[in-house]
């Protein structure tokens, strides 16, 4: 038992230390990103209509990648809390939920305000992506919204956990949207298996730059909120114990 | 909408959100943190006052078996 508390204890100030530093790391990565979107990329010619704000994709990108770590949580967290009631699981899926939402909620910000200076419109709803897009978010908030705001049951647990899992279903379908029915939003430019597919050396390296940092601060953010829930899941159950023995 | 100041509200909104992501969550963690110590404190102060309520029950109860002994 002392072994196992201290052993925890060592867990978390390794993550005291671990957590911010990556978040610290990662927010770097993203300025040092964004310094490298508006100096190193190159310029767009007459064939954008705003040649300038392509320079958002350089973010938008990477956001919407890493928007998918979150829903990859979220899923692989709920099926853990659903076939094994596993309290990792079921923290792992409010982690995938909060920041999945974090993270789609910068694609859809970014995302329509290029659309404003590029398309001329902010939104498409003839478009599979945007909209399949927004619908994940939509689950994402709909999960983190539900866990916060109604009593912590194994009902409401079973409830949202299967709404992650089967939401998790969006995935793939956003993923191929482009692919399948392109409409308004780009196609795909990496792995997309056309002529078209392709990018320039110089963009490619920035996106990557500003991918890699986005899954540092979001591994950060992760390590943080996990510590969050533990800490008042601790608090919650030692306020429970003091009014027992009152 | 004006190419540049597209370019200005996407980056500084972003920013904004992942900046303040991170400050909400590492004050939220500092606030339970703060609760926690003040619980395992109360909790340690009640267990000390039950150990010293204790002995003193003892004492008495020896003393009750001493008077009726003799």
């Amino acid at each position: 038992m002392i072994q196992t508390l201290s052993s925890s204890r060592t867990t978390m100030s390794g993550s005291r230390i671990v957590g911010p530093a990556l978040v610290y790391l990662g927010l770097l990565g993203f300025m040092i990103t964004i310094w490298m979107a508006l100096i190193e990329a190159p310029s767009m010619g007459d064939d954008w209509n705003a040649p300038e704000s392509y320079r958002i994709l350089f973010v938008h990108v990477p956001f919407a990648w890493v928007s998918f770590s979150g829903f990859a949580l979220l899923f692989g967290g709920s099926l853990s809390w659903y076939v094994k009631r596993s309290e990792r699981g079921w923290r792992f899926a409010i982690i995938g939920a909060q920041l999945g939402l974090l993270y789609s909620l910068g694609v859809l910000i970014s995302g329509p305000i290029w659309g404003a200076a590029e398309w001329g419109v902010p939104w498409d709803f003839q478009d599979i992506r945007l909209n399949s897009f927004a619908v994940l978010a939509g689950v994402a908030l709909f999960f983190a919204l539900g866990e916060m705001n109604s009593e912590d049951t194994p009902q409401k647990r079973d409830s949202l956990s299967s709404v992650g899992i089967f939401g998790f279903g969006l995935v793939p379908l956003t993923y191929m949207a482009t692919r399948w029915w392109q409409e308004r939003h780009p196609g795909p430019l990496i792995g997309g298996g056309n002529e078209d597919s392709g990018v320039d050396p110089s963009i490619l390296l920035i996106w990557m730059i500003g991918a890699a940092s986005m899954q540092i601060l979001f591994v950060g953010q992760a390590l943080m909120t996990n510590r969050l829930l533990k800490t008042e899941q601790q608090l919650e159950n030692l306020l429970a114990n003091l009014e027992d023995s009152i | 909408m004006n190419d540049m100041l597209a370019l200005a509200t996407a980056y500084l909104a972003l920013i904004a959100l992942l900046i303040g992501h991170s400050i909400h969550t590492s004050r939220r963690l500092k606030l339970v943190e703060e609760r926690l110590a003040a619980a395992l404190e109360a909790n340690e102060r009640r267990e000390k006052k039950r150990n010293n309520s204790e002995p003193n029950q003892e004492t008495l109860t020896m003393n009750n078996v001493d008077y009726e002994q003799e």
